[in-house]
């Protein structure tokens, strides 16, 4: 008999984010993931009830991994602007360092194969926190959240896909985000979240 | 394959031609086993694997089961 190998199952993960990252949840099925993680498809089946659970397992792990990574020196009762600048640097620093994690957030983001209800509360809670306190200190303007999240954050996440793909725009030439870039356009954010 | 992770709990993962049509007459056989702590199908990928959690690693009976009902079921080897 034998026990459960955690490095297996990693890299049974890693392989299965690659896979839907450069195929999509179709271009992932079990016999493509054992062959790239050099297991057999039983084995895969050990640690994964079926490819849903599989889907759903890699989402709740990279959904906590994120939320650790964004709650880094992060005070939700801070001033608005400075826990802004917080979350916008530790979210471009998961971003920079998880590239292939962060696009296979973004497909999940809206896929019905997701349950979210069983997701961690930590990030959620937190920024729930951050807006509600900003709101009553005066310090932003209150919004409906898409509309709030679409200029709080649109903009950086847009502003790492310039980076990460390596273009912009026709002509241009390729985009490097750096320190001075992401203070210019944060000011603006809060320029525009102001009261 | 069978694996073991605690003290009487065996996976046993076979592939099968088990379809979502199937499922209704498989349920009752299945559930009926008392050995067996939960199974399912995973109906979405070219092998429908069924996968067993069970108190023993009794693979040959689940084999027996499946095909007396007039279904392919052979045990993936790790």
């Amino acid at each position: 008999m034998r026990t459960r190998d955690v490095n297996k199952e990693i890299l049974i993960r890693e392989k299965a984010i690659e896979m839907i990252v450069s195929h999509g949840f179709d271009g992932l099925s079990m016999h493509k993931l054992a062959k790239a993680a050099a297991v057999s498809v039983a084995t895969i089946y050990i640690y994964f009830k079926d490819r849903e659970d599989l889907i759903q397992q890699l989402y709740t792990e990279e959904f906590e991994k994120m939320t650790l990574a964004t709650l880094v020196n992060f005070n939700p009762e801070g001033h608005f602007d400075e826990g802004l600048k917080v979350q916008w640097m530790n979210r471009l620093k998961y971003c920079l360092e998880n590239p292939l994690s962060m696009t296979f957030m973004e497909q999940m983001k809206h896929s019905p194969l997701i349950d979210r209800s069983v997701t961690d509360r930590r990030f959620i809670d937190a920024m729930t926190r951050f807006v509600h306190t900003a709101i009553s200190r005066n310090e932003l303007i209150p919004l409906p959240i898409e509309i709030y999240w679409s200029v709080a954050f649109a903009p950086l996440y847009q502003l790492v896909k310039f980076h990460i793909s390596g273009t912009s725009m026709p002509g241009r030439p390729p985009f490097i985000l750096d320190e001075v870039q992401i203070d210019q356009t944060l000011s603006l954010v809060l320029k525009a979240l102001k009261p | 394959m069978q694996t073991q992770f605690q003290e009487n709990k065996h996976v046993l993962v076979f592939k099968t031609n088990l379809h979502h049509r199937d499922m209704k007459k498989i349920e009752p056989v299945l559930n009926a086993e008392t050995k067996i702590i939960r199974w399912n199908v995973d109906l979405t990928d070219i092998d429908n694997v069924l996968r067993i959690e069970s108190h023993v690693p009794h693979t040959d009976h689940v084999i027996a089961i499946l095909t007396s009902e007039g279904f392919l079921c052979e045990e993936l080897i790790d």
